[in-house]
């Protein structure tokens, strides 16, 4: 069942070949490793871009995203055990 | 401009589009039963091949889909997604020739004549076409080729999912020859056009094709000479610019309420949050309109439609509210609670033939408005809202109408 989280959360994530790549990400004290980004797509928010990615970890899937006028990332979403 | 014969047209289709990219984005769901709806009391928009095996169909509410499905998965679409995947898919298609037509979210046309020799030929732009959205996205299409836009349509729905139909001009007879009426629709012919065919004992393309032109006229009117030629597959209309700004003839939004109200005010704030997004739309594609049109579906379904057609032009979402909720009372006092609501203008303009208001009052709202404009399109989508906004959201007004986003990538 998906949970909308809607939270700030840490992230490790690789930036190159044009583009960003989250690897991990930190919520509740929690360390979630990412062993997929199954997809990704932009918005608008204002006039800042937005990068979301779909993203599958261990126990779960995921929704992040990272708005790159703020550097802030978010986990959106989740069908996972959090 | 070129004759059938010449003419080569491709029309991409994508497969069960917006089930597909929920299938994509989340490994659990792949194989599985699916549907895209909105939250809420909803309807299906889009049902996975898997969920259709068992008769579910866009349209139905989710009563009816999981009747049909008991194990059917529902999902919360996000059209955000979608739009930003259709833009990426556009520039795969743009590498062809820039006479690509966005015929809806999930269908282009792509007029190839001319520069499919550069390439190889139709068939293997078409595959290359299919390869690239395939390994891009994980999705797939159903392409047609024929030599104009009617049959390219009617072929690409051929064959589904991930399918190729290539037709020449002489073998768009025999191709027309095996579709029916009820394939037509969606090239032309609507559902209630396509009955009426029926009813007068034309089943199929042929039928239609070889009917007397003069009794199609007589019953249909000019649009009886349309519907022949659709029968033949004849059709003349060309492939537009990708560049070429469609004609905006009308703007509005809908929305479910959370539950079925006979509560005035909380009619009254959705109805201006709805008149808000509508007129900030206007005003994003710098127009104007002055007839608005009121849509209302009661709990037991039934609809009630007003319109009302004003002397000037106006862009603004108090405006827009205020007429909507003039014609709103002529249903009060309400004998049925409010299910739906929607609010339209149409009779559209642009924005630079539209007089200046004489009273200082309402140049005050537009100056108001303009301001909220450039905060919004700074900061986001309602960051200054009207107060009444925030009574909906109060009783659950969600960001979309629907599953029809509030931000949508610009090109």
């Amino acid at each position: 069942m998906t949970t909308k989280i809607n939270e700030k959360i840490k992230v490790g994530a690789i930036f190159g070949k044009g583009g960003v790549e989250p690897k991990w990400f930190k919520w509740q004290g929690r360390r979630i490793e990412i062993k997929e980004t199954t997809y990704n797509w932009k918005t608008l928010d204002g006039a800042a871009e937005v990068l979301h990615f779909s993203a599958v970890g261990d126990s779960g899937s995921y929704e992040l995203s990272f708005n790159q006028k703020t550097l802030v990332w978010v986990l959106e979403k989740s069908d996972g055990e959090l | 401009m070129a004759d059938n014969k010449e003419r080569k047209i491709l029309l991409v289709d994508m497969n069960s589009y917006f089930a597909s990219v929920e299938q994509q984005c989340n490994p659990e769901l792949r194989g599985k039963p699916i549907v895209v709806c909105g939250e809420g009391r909803t309807i299906v928009t889009t049902a996975s091949y898997e969920a259709r095996r068992y008769g579910v169909k866009t349209g139905m509410n989710l009563y009816e889909a999981k009747r049909a499905c008991p194990f059917v998965i529902p999902v919360i679409g996000n059209i955000d997604k979608y739009v930003s995947t259709s833009l990426q898919i556009h520039k795969i298609l743009l590498e062809y020739t820039d006479r690509v037509e966005v015929f809806s979210i999930d269908e282009c046309f792509v007029d190839l004549t001319g520069v499919e020799r550069m390439w190889g030929g139709g068939e293997k732009i078409a595959l290359r076409i299919k390869q690239s959205i395939k390994k891009q996205f994980g999705l797939t299409c159903s392409i047609g080729i024929a030599p104009n836009r009617v049959v390219a349509k009617i072929a690409g729905k051929y064959k589904k999912p991930d399918g190729l139909t290539i037709l020449t001009a002489d073998e768009v007879p025999a191709f027309m020859a095996k579709i029916t009426v009820d394939q037509l629709q969606g090239v032309g012919l609507g559902h209630k056009i396509a009955q009426k065919l029926k009813y007068m004992g034309i089943n199929t393309a042929k039928q239609l094709g070889e009917s007397d032109a003069d009794m199609l006229k007589a019953r249909f009117g000019v649009m009886g000479r349309f519907y022949k030629n659709v029968g033949l597959g004849i059709d003349h209309t060309p492939v537009k610019l990708y560049n070429d700004e469609p004609p905006v003839k009308s703007v509005g939004h809908s929305h479910t309420l959370p539950e079925d109200t006979y509560d005035l005010s909380v009619v009254k704030a959705f109805l201006l949050m709805l008149s808000e997004k509508a007129a900030a739309r206007l005003r994003e594609y710098k127009l104007t309109g002055r007839t608005v049109y009121l849509m209302v579906r009661f709990d037991d379904f039934e609809m009630f439609s007003g319109r009302d057609t004003l002397k000037h032009y106006f862009n603004t979402g108090t405006e827009l509210c205020e007429h909507a909720w003039k014609i709103f009372q002529r249903l009060l006092p309400l004998k049925k609670a409010v299910r739906l609501l929607g609010v339209s203008i149409t009779n559209l303009s642009s924005a630079a033939e539209r007089q200046e208001y004489i009273f200082e009052d309402m140049r005050k709202k537009q100056r108001l408005t303009e301001v909220m404009d450039v905060i919004n399109n700074k900061y986001g989508s309602f960051t200054i809202k009207p107060g009444a906004v925030k009574i909906a959201e109060q009783h659950g007004i969600l960001e979309r109408c629907g599953i029809i986003g509030t931000s949508l990538i610009k090109k």
